[in-house]
């Protein structure tokens, strides 16, 4: 069966889904959908997006993706991510544009997150222990958890804020 | 100067400080890469050249040398022994000296600092100093880090942060560890607790000179295990409020034990007295555990022995800083070499 989206290549992935009370078949080759990515995939072919239909694709696809994952190099120092993997250094600083999303999981599993929030490039290093600053940077924590839609963090950090406000008013 | 600090050994080393009775020493390392250059594990030697160019002549334009009385060295310039008895100064990493071409590094006339170039980063500055002086040695590290900033462009992401060629170090960059004597906790078995806890802190903790979790010198090497999401200021409070825990609970120990088994320890200290004073031999795992004792000694002062001495002779009797002391390249020499060499340092305190 050839590919929905090119109608060249063999398709490698089989999904069936249930579209406007019609039963449809969607076959889609390794090519398009490195290229297109599901949202993409689905925009052209005029399917609404949901989280099922995201979920069909999952399901057929790891195998596919780990294998195009590991194949797939860095265009400035030709870096393949299993070459990564293997010997846990990248290769140049573009590494991490390259495989920004396939470093994401590894760098929450080893840093607990995948968020720089340290000095700024340019920034002086400054030493400021102040109760101050340490609410601002739990606020800035904050936000970030909001925005990564991590609310049991962001409760336990507002939590921690507003006990570190409370024991300053009661130690003044 | 490199010649007179390995065999004089760091300012750090040299000097006791706040806290040493539980916390030997602080360091911190940065790491940095320029920006469209190839990490030196990967690059050319024609790109790794280009690295050793770009930073000699940011030093030179940054005046730094003056400022931190720093003098740059090829590592070809080295022997071998001394290449590895910088490794057992701390003041440069094993992978460092594994292929010593296209390596360049600066150390100050203290040896309190060593700026490597080509190591995993293009860049690895680090500083060392006695005793818990973590918060003095960020604000001295940066003023280097921050002037090079000037002068080189870094790699760095609105995301990621500062780049480095092992994820590991990504975000700050910025590796903050004590050295830690713990002979209380390591005897009574509590250390083991508290290294499976640690990591719930993003702590690591590690044995250090002697492999496993409780290495017979007793001393410890701690450190933040993670760089990114946290600013360098969390990574510092973290080592600050974890190291005075240690040094709590380590004291705390101390008491306890002293109070109720004192003759035991009294012996573990006469029986090392005994080994230099009539050994013939002393191999460097017996020589770590017979100072750490000798340590307790001095601190508990039940031997009239400087603690620093004992610091000294912690750094001393590792191989390479033997061979070099000695004359030797033998290693069946080093063993008997050893004993001798404590016998008359301690001799006439002991």
């Amino acid at each position: 069966m050839l590919c929905d989206i090119c109608k060249k290549r063999e398709a490698t992935i089989y999904v069936t889904e249930v579209i406007n009370s019609e039963k449809k078949n969607l076959y889609i080759c390794n090519i398009c959908i490195s290229k297109l990515g599901i949202k993409g995939i689905l925009k052209e072919l005029n399917i609404p997006y949901d989280e099922n239909i995201l979920k069909k694709f999952l399901e057929m696809m790891p195998g596919m993706v780990e294998e195009e994952k590991k194949e797939k190099n860095c265009p400035v120092c030709n870096l393949k991510f299993v070459d990564f993997e293997k010997s846990g250094y990248l290769g140049c600083p573009n590494c991490y544009e390259t495989f920004k999303d396939e470093l994401k999981p590894i760098l929450l599993n080893l840093q607990g997150n995948f968020k720089h929030i340290g000095k700024k490039k340019g920034e002086k290093f400054t030493l400021d222990t102040s109760l101050e600053s340490e609410i601002k940077r739990l606020k800035r924590e904050l936000e970030y958890a909001i925005e990564e839609e991590r609310y049991e963090d962001a409760a336990k950090i507002r939590d921690k804020i507003n006990k570190l406000i409370k024991d300053d008013k009661i130690n003044n | 100067m490199i010649k007179s600090i390995i065999r004089n050994l760091p300012k750090w080393i040299n000097n006791y400080g706040i806290v040493s009775d539980v916390i030997i020493s602080s360091r911190i390392r940065i790491a940095r890469n320029i920006d469209n250059i190839k990490f030196p594990t990967s690059a050319s030697i024609d790109e790794k050249k280009l690295i050793i160019d770009k930073i000699l002549d940011a030093f030179k334009k940054s005046n730094l040398i003056s400022e931190f009385n720093l003098t740059g060295y090829n590592l070809l310039d080295l022997n071998d022994l001394e290449r590895n008895a910088l490794v057992e100064l701390h003041m440069l990493s094993p992978l460092f000296i594994k292929d010593p071409y296209y390596k360049y590094f600066f150390i100050d006339d203290d040896g309190e600092i060593s700026i490597m170039i080509n190591e995993e980063d293009h860049l690895r500055i680090q500083c060392l100093k006695e005793g818990f002086s973590i918060k003095d040695v960020i604000t001295f590290i940066y003023k280097i880090v921050d002037k090079l900033e000037d002068y080189l462009d870094f790699s760095y992401r609105n995301d990621f942060g500062y780049i480095t060629t092992c994820p590991t170090n990504l975000g700050t960059g910025l590796r903050i560890s004590i050295l830690c004597h713990l002979p209380f906790l390591n005897y009574s078995g509590k250390i083991r607790d508290i290294i499976s806890d640690s990591s719930k802190f993003s702590i690591s903790f590690k044995g250090s000179f002697g492999e496993g979790s409780n290495p017979v010198s007793s001393l410890y090497q701690i450190s933040n295990s993670t760089t990114l999401g946290k600013s360098e200021e969390d990574i510092l409070n973290t080592i600050l409020r974890f190291g005075n825990e240690i040094i709590r609970i380590e004291r705390e120990e101390r008491k306890n034990i002293m109070d109720k088994n004192r003759s035991e320890i009294l012996d573990k200290i006469g029986r090392s007295v005994g080994v230099i004073k009539y050994s013939n031999k002393i191999d460097l795992d017996e020589a770590n555990e017979i100072l750490s004792w000798l340590r307790v000694g001095a601190i508990e002062k039940l031997l009239n022995v400087p603690v620093n001495l004992i610091n000294q002779l912690i750094f001393k009797i590792r191989p390479n800083l033997m061979k070099i002391e000695f004359n030797t390249t033998i290693d069946e020499e080093i063993d008997k070499l050893r004993s001798d060499y404590l016998k008359t340092t301690l001799g006439g305190l002991i």
